[in-house]
């Protein structure tokens, strides 16, 4: 176990800069997500770590340790790769002990360890089989376990769960939140899914074009969102945005014209907004309210999706923007009509023109 | 269903035929008659000159017992010296070129400046045509005029000029290095098609688990590529198994480096005798038949049979 601590990571690729002046301390034991939109860098942030790619400027730590110049092998890491990388002619057994066989270790000792292993993730019935003949499932849980018979330091994941079917997807996010409750190794995760991002994460690291956004526990993202860009990565259905000018600034709160003319007194913490400046309005999906407190907008209801337990519905606001809410089932909008949404104030997010967050009060 | 299933398929079955029959006219024209021929040829006594006439007469020209004595193709200790010569011949430079090959398609799959140009340069001794690189190496090794003896004197490692095609276990060695340099880049190609198709996140993996190059290429790299290495090795073997046009220019008919081939060429054409030479052709064509034979069934590859994925 060890903590990773990047200063001032720079990596360029010919003149193209992937990834500007990243510093990150990862706790010891802590499983920390690389979340971001493709291209965004996480991976290549990754294997600098790995070692897979040599950083242009600054220094990766790991365990207090300068690791910078080390080649992969002696940095105690294990990697599981998203394409499972197994080796397509050895058997699940043969994967798994390939990585040990240099440790000089003794074959019985590398046997009893594979079948340690192999126990935990139940591919003791596979052991025998190739690659070629297992389940994606099965595949990746094999590339698990050739990390973790390794007993590194620090566990890489690049985006496992990409390559498998949905429930499959789930099933194995709830066995790699098992394996980190148990084994407590530090552990990094490169997803594009917020989800798992949200789901398996001590800690989430939000990167945009090479830099982190944002870092924080889930929550701490979910509810204060430093920018726009975080705003709109993090949750499962996107936030609404809508363009709002500041009427007027009072103590903790900020006064916002919302299209259509109704006004709104959002809470905010500190200082607030000057009076005419033009803001975006951030709100959830899941908070806005087909009834109740705080100013409505008031538009026709475009389409109305049906999720069983809920429903999607989009209503177009007076300016032209498009709002998503999150409705129960049986809420009696139909496409075609007028409809309202209500926004909660507390449930409000205020953004100023350069896409900074005011802070929020809780 | 079923019949509609049926219909289909019938269908298809035709089609392909269809798509065949060109392929297999062309073959049985170009390569089943002349075939048929020269096996029918071998149990006559035809002659070059007239090859209307002739009689059949059996095995006689394989193998005769006449007044005490065994004669013919299985008795002539010339062709049985030939036959262990050509074999010599394709163990030694198949080996040297899946080595050399090996070498050269990993050197080729590494990434460097002007690879490109490289990869293209290296085919060039594939590309000439064998006649003309057979003589262009003759006159390099030519003992009074030849570059390589005068290379050889002018660094000291030779004191007198070697007449490098007089002594037949050199003449040999030096066909052997005629094919290997022609031939290392036909072997290095498929190679290096095989080696680009496998997949890179194994040997991060690798990398990331500490696990020695060498180690990764033998225990990696080799199984994956072996079904390439075969196929390249099975086509090589049978191309210098018939070798006939490097031998011919470098040596001409000298008895002491005679392969397979060129003893039927000389007793078809020189020596006039059609019968005895196509004897010796019918021969070549199963001795090369029986080595493949052997080699697909050792190697176990299973040819259209599944794939390593």
């Amino acid at each position: 176990m060890a903590s990773v601590e990047l200063r001032n990571v720079q990596k360029r690729f010919d003149r193209t800069t992937v990834i500007r002046d990243v510093d990150l301390r990862i706790g010891d034991g802590e499983f920390c997500v690389f979340v971001g939109p493709s291209g965004c860098g996480k991976s290549t942030l990754l294997r600098l770590v790995a070692g897979l790619e040599s950083v242009s400027a600054g220094s990766i730590h790991i365990g207090g340790e300068d690791v910078t110049a080390k080649p992969p092998r002696e940095r105690g890491i294990a990697m599981v790769f998203q394409s499972y990388a197994l080796y397509p002619h050895m058997t699940v057994h043969q994967n798994i002990a390939f990585g040990l066989e240099m440790g000089r270790a003794r074959r019985a000792e590398i046997d009893a360890k594979v079948r340690a292993v192999a126990e935990t993730l139940e591919l003791t019935p596979l052991l025998d089989r190739l690659p070629k003949q297992l389940s994606g499932g099965q595949r990746q849980r094999v590339a698990i376990g050739r990390a973790i018979v390794r007993e590194p330091q620090v566990f890489l994941f690049d985006e496992p769960l990409s390559n498998l079917d949905a429930s499959l997807r789930v099933q194995m996010r709830i066995e790699i939140a098992r394996l980190h409750q148990s084994m407590r190794t530090t552990m990094i995760y490169v997803t594009h899914d917020q989800v798992e991002a949200m789901t398996l994460a001590d800690r989430i690291v939000v990167l945009n074009a090479g830099r982190i956004e944002q870092t924080g526990a889930p929550v701490e993202l979910y509810r204060h969102p430093r920018n726009l860009f975080v705003a709109g990565f993090i949750g499962s259905t996107r936030m609404n945005f809508l363009p709002v000018r500041a009427e007027g600034s009072a103590a903790g709160v900020v006064t916002v014209g919302l299209p259509g003319g109704a006004r709104l007194d959002v809470p905010v913490a500190g200082a607030g907004a000057r009076p005419g400046e033009a803001l975006t309005l951030g709100i959830r999906p899941e908070h806005v309210r087909l009834e109740g407190e705080g100013a409505a907008l008031a538009g026709p209801v475009e389409v109305v999706e049906e999720l069983g337990d809920e429903q999607l519905a989009y209503l177009r606001a007076p300016d032209g923007t498009l709002l998503t809410a999150r409705i129960p089932e049986g809420a009696r909008l139909r496409e075609g009509q007028p409809g309202r949404f209500h926004l909660p104030p507390a449930a409000c997010h205020l953004f100023r023109e350069d896409g900074t967050a005011l802070p929020r009060r809780d | 269903m079923r019949d509609d299933d049926l219909g289909l398929a019938r269908l298809r079955v035709r089609a392909a035929w269809l798509f065949l029959a060109p392929t297999l006219a062309v073959l049985a024209v170009v390569a089943g008659w002349p075939l048929l021929r020269t096996i029918w040829f071998s149990f006559t006594d035809a002659e070059l000159i007239d090859l209307e006439n002739y009689r059949f007469i059996g095995f006689a020209n394989y193998l005769e017992y006449y007044e005490g004595e065994w004669l013919g193709l299985l008795a002539d200790p010339a062709w049985w010296r030939a036959v262990w010569r050509t074999v010599w011949f394709a163990l030694v430079s198949v080996s040297i070129e899946a080595v050399l090959g090996m070498v050269v398609a990993l050197a080729l799959n590494a990434r460097f400046p002007l690879r490109g140009l490289v990869r293209a340069a290296i085919l060039i001794p594939w590309a000439i045509p064998t006649i003309v690189s057979a003589r262009m190496w003759a006159w390099m090794l030519n003992d009074q005029f030849g570059v390589i003896n005068h290379a050889l004197l002018g660094l000291g490692i030779l004191s007198e000029p070697v007449a490098w095609m007089a002594d037949p276990d050199l003449a040999m060695w030096a066909v052997v290095i005629v094919d290997v340099w022609k031939t290392t880049p036909f072997v290095a190609l498929l190679i290096l098609a095989a080696l680009q198709m496998l997949p890179a996140d194994c040997y991060e993996a690798a990398r990331v688990d500490g696990i020695h190059p060498v180690r990764v290429f033998f225990r990696v790299t080799l199984p994956l590529i072996r079904p390439a290495l075969i196929v390249a090795l099975i086509f090589r073997a049978l191309d210098s198994l018939r070798v006939f046009d490097l031998i011919y220019v470098l040596t001409a008919n000298a008895a002491g480096t005679q392969s397979m081939s060129v003893y039927a060429r000389q007793q078809l054409v020189d020596f006039q005798d059609v019968g005895y030479g196509s004897a010796a052709s019918t021969l070549l064509f199963l001795v090369i038949a029986l080595l493949t034979l052997s080699v697909v069934l050792l190697g176990r590859l299973r040819l259209g049979g599944e794939s390593t994925r």
